[in-house]
């Protein structure tokens, strides 16, 4: 099935006009930011030693820092439009590292290697490190700004900001009474939703 | 031990660099980007030769494993020459080879994770990229050879061991000129 979508891709591919063929250019980059999460959400039950499901949620308010660093390779569509693979390592809130793998979506105000502002949107998954309850899948999405530099040739320098929302089912609770961490096999529910404002740099070749 | 020793070796490195011409070179205004901090920097040519650094950052020691949640603050100050140089592309674009030393101080996180007074002698080594948009860009080490002072229980003073145990993180550079 891969293989068939693989080949339809190509076959498009291969049937654009040569002129736009020629605009369409492999690309490479390094991103990194800093990130402050400002909202923190998170609901679970389990059930204790006593056999009693217990519920609980954690909402208060919170701003902790953490980082991002990103590699990816994508193609420019034209000279205003960009489709790429990401991947890299980011914790998405406190004690929660995971390596992401998105796609991103930009757009350029002005061609591609000019000065100019950029829009982006970022979707894609995340492996947990320290795994996710019912290994269900964690969503992060984001959407940003920046403004583009070139440096020489292909080479440019971006500052960017970003806005990115991660849906997580979280393995590592810690029970309500004791503070002790709560065995996996008893956990019956885990969700948990977040919101970070990232600022960073990014070079691409 | 290597890491070490890599490091003295670079405090030495620039006395047995050649002379650059006074006068020649601009004044750059950028940022410094690593695992170990971010900050500003500032360099200017030096009278005779070389080009002097100013380096303000961070230090993120323990922040992203969440060790602490304090950053330190580094600033240092470094007279880089040097070693070799060459053009890029059709010769519009430069890069050289330099080495420096100089002197630090900074209010730092030691590697048992207690805060002090570090300061003593910094050397560094790179390569850099100069761009004709008044861009540069450099990439290279820097440690640090200091000693690490603190208050807990009376006044302290060790070797401030982080200052060589990172001294293999590699460091980004991104500067502009200014005209």
């Amino acid at each position: 099935m891969k293989i068939k979508h693989l080949l339809i891709i190509l076959i498009m591919f291969a049937g654009l006009g040569k002129d736009l063929r020629a605009q369409v250019r492999f690309t490479y980059g390094l991103e990194w930011a800093y990130s402050g999460v400002f909202m923190d959400f998170h609901k679970f039950n389990y059930f204790s030693t006593d056999g009693v499901r217990v519920e609980d949620s954690l909402s208060e308010p919170v701003f902790k820092s953490t980082g991002q660093l990103y590699a990816n390779a994508g193609v420019n569509l034209g000279s205003h439009w960009a489709v790429a693979f990401y991947s890299g390592f980011t914790a998405i809130y406190e004690n929660r590292k995971v390596i992401p793998y998105s796609l991103r979506l930009t757009y350029f105000t002005k061609a591609y290697d000019s000065s100019g502002w950029k829009v982006f949107l970022d979707g894609g998954s995340a492996y947990a490190l320290a795994g996710s309850f019912n290994h269900k899948p964690l969503i992060i999405a984001k959407a940003g700004t920046g403004y583009r530099f070139p440096i020489y040739k292909e080479f440019c320098l971006d500052v960017f900001t970003s806005l990115q929302f991660t849906s997580d089912y979280p393995l590592n609770i810690y029970d309500k009474y004791t503070y002790q961490p709560v065995p996996h096999e008893v956990l019956r529910f885990s969700s948990r939703y977040g919101m970070s404002l990232a600022v960073g740099c990014a070079l691409s070749f | 031990m290597t890491k070490a020793l890599i490091t003295v070796a670079l405090f030495f490195l620039p006395v047995l660099l050649p002379a650059r011409p006074a006068g020649e070179g601009d004044r750059y205004w950028g940022t410094v980007h690593s695992l170990k901090g971010f900050g500003a920097s500032y360099e200017y040519p030096h009278k005779s030769r070389g080009v002097n650094v100013v380096t303000a950052y961070f230090d993120l020691y323990g922040i992203p494993s969440l060790k602490t949640s304090t950053p330190g603050f580094r600033l240092s100050f470094l007279h880089n020459l040097d070693l070799a140089q060459g053009s890029l592309g059709e010769g519009d674009a430069s890069w050289n080879l330099y080495a420096g030393m100089g002197a630090m101080a900074g209010y730092l996180t030691e590697s048992n994770l207690r805060n002090g007074l570090a300061t003593g002698l910094t050397g560094d080594f790179g390569i850099r990229f100069i761009f004709p948009s008044s861009f540069a860009v450099s990439l290279y080490l820097q440690g640090d050879l200091a000693v690490h002072l603190k208050m807990d229980d009376g006044l302290t003073m060790t070797m401030y061991k982080n200052g060589l145990y990172r001294a293999w993180m590699p460091m980004l550079g991104i500067s502009y000129k200014f005209r």
